[in-house]
């Protein structure tokens, strides 16, 4: 992980490393005192394809205020976790309204920083172990999910569909109604099936974890999506114009779902043109 | 999803009302103008979100934050007030979110965002 500290107090800046290196034994820490400096830094980062995880921003600082640069750094890297540390409580209402996910009051100790971080309800401590897995998809004839060149067997059926649905969308954030539409056809979106959607997303979301990919389905609320940057998938690579994508398609996506049809027709055409 | 919703005034709370379902079609929104009533309910059945008022007759937004929190600690609390002053206590316990009244579909919508 990426993890950025800004203070223009020198010595606070230096302790700040200090008891950041106590939360993130292994990861890349690196502190500023400028906020210029931290922008560059982000877009150095963004250039080299890697993310900004963690922000950790005094507010009073020389030349702009630490909200304007968590906007700024929010502006390259929208995923990067913004924690407020400063000395004055009067800016807590405005780190709310720009979605920070923490206030701390100086000195920054690191069992308040480890609060913080646990309240999020996020594997921050693990969230790096679960990423050299290679993941693949392939839609082309059926659907099938393959985690290190082994495909995964599904506990449900419709776990699997669901799964699938969300490659089709491909990252778009789905609703548990739009789910029951997909997987039950015929049914009315009510409690009943609304219930038994959520049986079938914490079912997926078991499978995917069990195999270390628990990542690549984000949640918000009462939406998931797939993170398809994480994702090596055929019908991805036919739309980016992928020659061995385009060949490999021979009339057939998803094969196993009929509301698949849709896109299969959309390939068709472009296959052919 | 159980979406709870907790204020004193009871005007206040039929609009918070019409607000939350309009955001969450398809969720369950259930408000109580009494707190202990509320937590009555909370002890009970599972609440996933909770939009409690800070300043409330018989309890506090932060109490009755506490509590549930010790029923579901995943529970995703936002609290509302008049003023901004109780921001920073809200950070110190690790609410989703600080609403300043009045509280709009606008403002409900920014609160899903942050998260």
């Amino acid at each position: 992980m990426n993890i950025l500290a800004v203070d223009d107090e020198r010595l606070i800046l230096d302790d700040m490393k200090v008891e950041l290196r106590k939360v993130f034994e292994n990861d890349e820490i690196v502190g500023f005192e400028g906020g210029n400096e931290a922008i560059d830094y982000a877009n150095d980062l963004a250039a080299h394809d890697e993310k900004l995880d963690y922000a950790f921003l005094d507010i009073n600082l020389r030349g702009m205020t630490g909200i304007e640069l968590a906007k700024k750094l929010k502006d390259i890297h929208h995923e990067t976790k913004i924690i407020f540390c400063t000395a004055y409580s009067e800016y807590a209402y405005d780190a709310f309204r720009m979605h920070a996910v923490g206030y701390l009051l100086k000195p920054v100790e690191a069992k308040h920083i480890i609060e913080t971080l646990d309240a999020l309800n996020i594997d921050w401590r693990n969230s790096e172990n679960e990423l050299p897995k290679d993941i693949r998809v392939q839609t082309f004839g059926n659907f099938e999910l393959f985690v290190d060149n082994h495909q995964v067997s599904f506990q449900r059926e419709k776990a699997k569909e669901l799964f699938a649905y969300l490659i089709d969308r491909n990252g778009a954030a789905i609703t548990t109604g739009e789910i029951v539409s997909i997987l039950w056809e015929d049914r009315p979106s009510d409690k009943t099936t609304l219930n038994q959607a959520h049986t079938i997303i914490s079912s997926m979301k078991k499978t995917l974890k069990e195999l270390g990919i628990g990542n690549i389905i984000v949640k918000t609320w009462n939406h998931i999506a797939a993170d398809t940057s994480k994702i090596k998938c055929d019908v991805y690579d036919f739309y980016k114009g992928d020659a061995i994508a385009i060949n490999s398609y021979r009339g057939e996506y998803m094969a196993q779902y009929s509301w698949a049809e849709m896109t299969n027709a959309d390939l068709m055409e472009k296959a052919h043109r | 999803m159980v979406i709870m919703l907790v204020q004193n005034n009871k005007k206040e709370l039929k609009n918070l009302i019409s607000c939350v379902a309009a955001v969450f079609p398809e969720d369950d929104v259930i408000g109580f103008d009494n707190p202990m009533r509320a937590m009555d309910y909370a002890s009970t059945k599972q609440v996933d979100v909770c939009f409690a008022d800070v300043e409330m007759k018989s309890t506090s937004g932060f109490a009755l934050a506490e509590k549930l929190r010790n029923r579901n600690k995943n529970i995703r609390i936002n609290l509302m007030s008049d003023v901004v002053d109780y921001a920073i206590d809200a950070w110190k316990i690790h609410v989703n979110d600080y609403l300043v009244k009045p509280v709009t579909q606008e403002s409900i919508r920014h609160t899903i965002e942050a998260s």
